[in-house]
């Protein structure tokens, strides 16, 4: 279980980013985080691995602290995936999934099943990607690396912030799909950060929505379509809905 | 001119291995410091302005002037651990030169270290933490492999800043590719100039090129490239540095000031070494006081020197005995204070005011007290060093002497100048044989204003009582007049017929008057 408990974050700049969010994420759950750009939910993903530090309030996982730790050690057991992806450009496939394992010290035979294991898992196993340059790889396959190697230490827990925001519409929707379904195969439990109402309400156990640095309403997709907390949430869910319609109106008049 | 060729090519074994190893050397100093401040700089971003202002500021220093600020400072610190430690060094040669350089080499690669690595994509080095990189991971991992080939580009700017500067170093005894250069310079030999400027240019190419080699694969991520450039260097350095082996042992090192009689001398002296089965080395072309405090340190053994320039810069004198007694004087006073023996040659290399004869004559110009009347609307050229002597106040004061404009020059250009009328007057020196080439006037001195100037061979204390040294050079005492020391310089100097120093030390050595 991963616990937020009056999370806040005041950057250096006297900026407010995250304002006293208090957030329960059970074990398997499939948390999206969602609001509009600066609404705070990235810095708040960002301090669950403590790539952001809070200014109060703290992370629990499983009942401990985050901080009582070291950090390296917590990211390390925290899948991370990036809407920039990051692979390192310098490595081939293989050893961008490699890396957090070989940063453990697995053994090197370990280390090459599981990087096989995970390229079948993210289906890339069929093709001769694994001695690819990330520059030699189109986007969709780009993240379905980063995917892989957010997994490849077996964690628990994954933290993906905006993963598909950067890829043609077709290749998201196929890759969306196929991450929760990965995610339901591992028991994972997976918060995902997005601004796109479809993508969450397609993907999601429970959405969160935030707006400038505060929770608004945490409640499942369909808790949230029959009961907005308040007109920004309402607006929110509706465009999906709107969209639907006009969709249909349009194929209807094709 | 086949023959300036082939002495060209001689020497090239020992100035290239010399100039291989104190640009190494200094490039590699030059890394060991420059890339962890680069990398300090770029954790702690208030360390950037000002290592890269001070690294732009050395940059800004003249190569030249570097390279010589570098031996006094040297002198100071070994004189301190000396009287603190008990122990000093040689602070002339190699280590100014390399430390000098490593100095210089710095900008380059402090700057793209640290544009390489603030450049970096932030998304990347966010990745290496989320993956669980410690700083140090995410910096040898993935930082330090990405802004490689930024950093390799300023490696190689480095490397070709340091061999190209490294021939500046002749001037502080390090010898190097440089020594063709002054030396050329000094003896109006073109060829011998050409001869460095290309050796040295041959040589930063080819480094240039093989470090674009490894730039290049690491730009391209290709190892191989990499090993391939890094084991051409190798070899090259390698090869470069192999003559050097093998002067292991005692060598007496000459030491000579930047004109040609200097070079002669110092080739006539060496040869009579080597004769005498005594290993010897050169430190060429040193500046006018560096070779006396060279001599006192111990870094050279043997210099050539000239009473009167003894008399006024390092005994302080302003009187004048007469030659004899300044002589007697001066062999005192440096073997009490420095240990060092004196032998006298036998002629005398004097400054002198010196015009074109015509133009002296239509003047009705003989000696110093004419010249002054005239002096207000004339020009006078000289040598770097003449100006700013205690002999050119004495004599300025002792005539009354305000020239309208005063010019210097490299000494040979110096003679050209007078005779194309671009100055009236020169400081010239005696034994030159140009003076009787382009037909000079030598003024008289009435008041005695300069000091004389006896050519002498100062021997180290180290060496002053080495008797088989000291037998080795017995037969250059007393031995060399001043007509036959003009006919040799100009042997060196003349357009026609030019010899090399060593052809005339030779010719010299032949024209001992014992």
């Amino acid at each position: 279980m991963i616990e937020l408990e009056h999370l806040s974050k005041t950057f250096g700049s006297g900026v407010s980013a995250v304002r006293d969010v208090s957030l329960r994420v059970a074990d398997g759950e499939f948390l999206v985080l969602i609001g509009e750009s600066g609404s705070g939910k990235t810095t708040t993903l960002n301090m669950i691995n403590r790539l952001v530090e809070p200014s109060s309030g703290r992370v629990l996982i499983d009942g401990a602290d985050v901080r009582s730790g070291d950090p390296v050690a917590l990211r390390r057991q925290i899948g991370f995936v990036f809407q920039e992806i990051g692979l390192f450009p310098h490595m081939p496939v293989a050893e961008n999934i490699a890396i957090t394992p070989k940063l453990l010290g697995w053994p090197l035979n370990e280390i090459d099943a599981r990087v096989h294991e995970l390229l079948s898992l993210v289906q890339l196993g069929n093709a001769d990607i694994a001695s690819r340059r990330p520059a030699q790889l189109s986007g969709g396959q780009r993240q379905r690396v980063g995917v892989a190697r957010a997994l490849a230490a077996r964690p628990k827990i994954m933290l993906m912030d905006e993963p598909f925001g950067a890829l043609d519409a077709l290749i998201r929707d196929e890759l969306a799909a196929d991450y929760r379904a990965i995610h339901d195969q591992l028991g994972l439990t997976t918060i995902l950060v997005t601004h796109d109402m479809t993508e969450a309400f397609l993907l999601a156990d429970r959405i969160a929505v935030m707006r400038e640095g505060e929770l608004l309403q945490v409640a499942t997709p369909r808790e949230l379509a029959a009961s907005p907390a308040d007109d920004f949430v309402r607006r929110l869910i509706e465009i999906p809905r709107r969209r639907a319609e006009k969709l249909a109106k349009a194929m209807q008049s094709a | 001119m086949n023959n300036l060729f082939s002495a060209g090519f001689a020497n090239l074994p020992d100035y290239l291995g010399q100039h291989v190893l104190v640009s190494v050397s200094a490039i590699l100093l030059g890394l060991a410091i420059s890339l962890p401040l680069a990398i300090l700089a770029y954790r702690v971003t208030w360390l950037r302005g000002p290592a890269l202002t001070v690294a732009s500021v050395v940059q800004t220093i003249p190569g030249l002037a570097l390279l010589a600020l570098f031996y006094p400072l040297l002198v100071i610190i070994s004189a301190f651990t000396t009287a603190t430690f008990g122990f000093g060094f040689r602070a002339l040669g190699f280590l100014p030169a390399m430390l000098a350089l490593a100095l210089y080499s710095m900008l380059p690669v402090l700057r793209n270290t640290i544009v390489g690595l603030t450049g970096l994509d932030p998304a990347i080095i966010r990745a290496a933490r989320a993956t669980g990189m410690t700083p140090m991971q995410s910096l040898w991992l993935v930082e330090l492999p990405l802004a490689a080939p930024v950093i390799m580009a300023g490696i190689r700017t480095a490397a070709v800043w340091v061999i190209g500067t490294a021939t500046l170093s002749t001037p502080i005894g390090q010898t190097s590719l440089g020594n063709y250069i002054f030396t050329g310079l000094q003896t109006e030999n073109w060829v011998l100039v050409l001869f460095g400027c290309i050796a040295a240019a041959v040589l930063a190419l080819l480094i240039d090129r093989l470090l674009a080699l490894a730039e290049d694969g690491f730009a391209k991520r290709q190892l191989w490239r990499q090993w391939w450039a890094l084991a051409a260097i190798v070899i090259v350095v390698g090869v470069s540095l192999f003559p050097l082996f093998g002067h292991a042992g005692e060598t007496v090192t000459v030491g000579t000031k930047s004109f040609d009689e200097q070079y002669i001398l110092g080739s006539l002296i060496q040869k009579r070494l080597n004769a005498a089965g005594i290993a010897s080395a050169r430190r060429d072309g040193l500046g006018s006081t560096v070779a006396f405090h060279a001599l006192t340190n111990g870094d050279i053994d043997i210099s050539i020197d000239y009473t009167g320039t003894i008399w006024t810069n390092e005994m302080k004198r302003t009187d004048q005995p007469g030659r004899a007694a300044v002589l007697a004087q001066m062999t005192a006073w440096l073997g009490k204070t420095y240990g060092i023996r004196v032998l006298p040659l036998g002629f005398e290399n004097a400054y002198a005011v010196a015009m074109r004869r015509d133009r002296a004559d239509d003047l009705h110009i003989d000696t110093l007290a004419d010249l002054a009347a005239h002096a207000g609307g004339m020009t006078i050229g000289g040598d770097y060093e003449i100006f700013s002597r205690p002999e050119w106040r004495a004599v300025t004061a002792a005539y009354g002497f305000k020239f309208a404009r005063q010019r210097q020059y490299q000494s040979d250009f110096m003679y050209r100048a007078v005779a194309s009328n671009d100055v009236d007057a020169i400081t010239a020196f005696s034994s030159d044989g140009r003076v009787a080439e382009y037909n000079l006037k030598l003024l008289g001195d009435p008041k005695g204003a300069f000091p004389p100037y006896d050519t002498v061979l100062l021997i180290s204390a180290k060496h002053a009582h080495d008797q088989k040294l000291l037998a080795a050079l017995k037969p250059l005492i007393g031995a060399i007049d001043l007509k036959t020391m003009q006919r040799a310089n100009l042997m060196v100097d003349r357009e026609k017929d030019k010899r090399t120093p060593e052809e005339t030390a030779d010719w010299l050595s032949s024209k001992l008057k014992h």
